[in-house]
C-alpha cells in the first residue's frame, strides 16, 4: 500500500509529489500522459516567480525533471474511480486497483466550451481551444479569440504574429487580463477588439469538407446580431474541472470544495490546483496547493500510521 | 482490420502524449496504426482531404474521430 497516491501530474500534482517524497511518504503519481497540465499548452508564462519568460512546455519539463530527480514515481494510467474502505483509499485504474492511505486529487481542468450551435461539429475544423497547437494552421488568415482573461489575451497576442487579423470578442466592456498583457494587445496593429458582445453561433461552410466560415455575435449595447467572416475561432471562456472520478462535495460547476488544509469532504482525500474551488486558478497557486496538501496529508497519515501497519 | 491514423505536428505540445497513447494501445490491441506529420506531403494531403485544422487529430477508418487525447475507453470502443 502506498502512503499517498496523487491523481494528476500537472504542476499541482508534481509539487505535491516533490513535497511528499521529501517528507518520506511512499508516493505514486498517476497520470494519463507523460506531459500534462494545461500550462504545457501555454505559449509563454510570464507570471511565475524566477522565470521572467518561459514557454509552458519548457516549464512543465522542468517540473517533471525536478520531480524525477527527487525520486517521485509516476505511472501512466487512466484513473476510473476512487473509493474509501475504512482508512484505506482504493484508486481504480484501467490497469487495476491501487491502495493508499491518502489521496490528492490534482486532475486539473479542461477548457470550457461556449455551447453555441456549430461549436462541437467544427472542432478541428476551425474551432480550437489551443492556439499553440492549432495556431500555425491559420497563417495569414483571420481568426477570432473569445474571452477576456489572461489566456485569451496571451493567445490573441500569439495568434497576431501568425494570422493576418485577430478579433478579440469579450462579453464585458473591459478585459480581465493583466494590464501588461492588455497594453501589448491594444498596441498590436492587427488585433481588433469587439467588447460587450457574445458569440451566438459558429457557422461552417457547406459541402463534404466543412470548415469554420463565420461567427455570429450579439452586440449587447445595441442588441443586434452581427456576422463576422473568420477562418478559425479560439475559445477561452473558463475551465471545466475534471472531477467526475471522485465523489466528494463540489460546487455547482463541479469544482471540489476544500477546507483551509485542502482536505475535501472525505477525510484523507485532498484536492489541489485547477480542479478545486479556488479564487485564483493560476500556476503559482496550483504549486502552493500541492505543497500544502502534501504537508497536510503527511500529518493525516502519521496520525493513524501505527493502526494501519 | 481497423486503421488508425494519427495526424500530428512538430510544434504541437499536446501531440507527444497522443502518440504515446496510441502506441501503448497498439501494444495491447490489434489494429493498424500510422502517424502522419502535417508538414509532409502525405500530411498535407490528409489536411486537404479531411479539412483538418487542428492537431492531434485521429482518423479511424477514414473518419475524423478524435481531436486531442482521447479517453482510453472511447478509443477502445472505436478500434474494437
Amino acid at each position: 500500500m502506498y502512503d499517498l497516491i496523487i491523481v494528476g501530474g500537472g504542476p499541482a500534482g508534481l509539487a505535491a509529489g516533490i513535497y511528499a517524497v521529501r517528507s518520506g511518504l511512499e508516493t505514486l503519481i498517476l497520470e494519463r500522459s507523460e506531459i500534462s497540465g494545461q500550462i504545457a499548452l501555454a505559449d509563454i508564462v510570464e507570471n511565475y516567480p524566477g522565470f521572467p519568460s518561459i514557454s509552458g512546455i519548457e516549464l512543465m519539463e522542468k517540473y517533471k525533471s525536478h520531480a524525477q530527480e527527487v525520486g517521485v514515481k509516476t505511472k501512466i494510467t487512466e484513473v476510473l474511480s476512487l473509493s474509501t474502505e475504512g482508512n484505506k483509499k482504493i484508486v481504480s485504474t484501467d490497469s487495476g486497483d491501487l491502495e493508499s492511505k491518502a489521496v490528492i486529487i490534482a486532475t486539473g481542468a479542461n477548457p470550457k466550451h461556449l455551447n453555441v450551435p456549430g461549436e462541437e461539429e467544427l472542432i478541428s475544423k476551425g474551432v480550437s481551444y489551443c492556439a499553440i497547437c492549432d495556431g500555425p494552421f491559420f497563417r495569414n488568415k483571420t481568426v477570432a479569440v473569445i474571452g477576456g482573461g489572461n489566456s485569451a489575451v496571451t493567445d490573441a497576442l500569439f495568434l497576431s504574429k501568425i494570422a493576418r487579423k485577430v478579433y478579440l470578442i469579450h462579453r464585458r466592456d473591459k478585459l480581465k487580463a493583466a494590464k501588461v498583457l492588455q497594453d501589448r494587445a491594444f498596441a498590436s496593429s492587427n488585433i481588433e477588439f469587439i467588447l460587450n458582445a457574445f458569440v451566438v453561433e459558429i457557422v461552417g461552410s457547406r459541402g463534404e469538407i466543412r470548415r469554420v466560415e463565420r461567427l455570429v455575435y450579439k452586440d449587447l449595447s445595441s442588441g443586434e446580431d452581427h456576422k463576422l467572416a473568420i477562418d478559425g475561432v479560439f475559445i477561452y471562456v473558463g475551465i471545466h474541472p475534471n472531477t467526475e472520478i471522485v465523489n466528494v462535495e463540489k460546487d455547482e460547476e463541479g469544482f471540489i470544495k476544500t477546507n483551509s488544509l485542502l482536505e475535501t469532504s472525505q477525510k484523507g482525500i485532498y484536492a489541489v490546483g485547477d480542479c478545486r474551488d479556488t479564487p485564483i486558478w493560476q500556476l503559482v497557486a496550483a504549486v502552493r496547493d500541492g505543497a500544502l496538501a502534501a504537508t497536510a496529508a503527511k500529518e493525516y497519515i502519521e496520525s493513524f500510521k501505527e493502526q494501519m501497519k | 482490420m481497423v486503421k488508425v491514423t494519427l495526424v500530428h505536428a512538430s510544434w504541437c505540445t499536446a501531440c507527444p502524449a497522443a502518440r504515446r497513447f496510441w502506441k501503448d494501445l497498439k501494444s495491447e490491441h490489434d489494429f493498424e496504426y500510422e502517424e502522419v506529420e502535417v508538414e509532409t506531403p502525405e500530411g498535407k494531403a490528409l489536411l486537404e482531404e479531411y479539412g483538418i485544422v487542428g492537431v492531434p487529430t485521429t482518423i479511424i477508418d477514414g473518419e475524423v474521430v478524435f481531436t486531442g487525447l482521447p479517453k482510453k475507453a472511447d478509443a477502445i470502443a472505436h478500434i474494437s
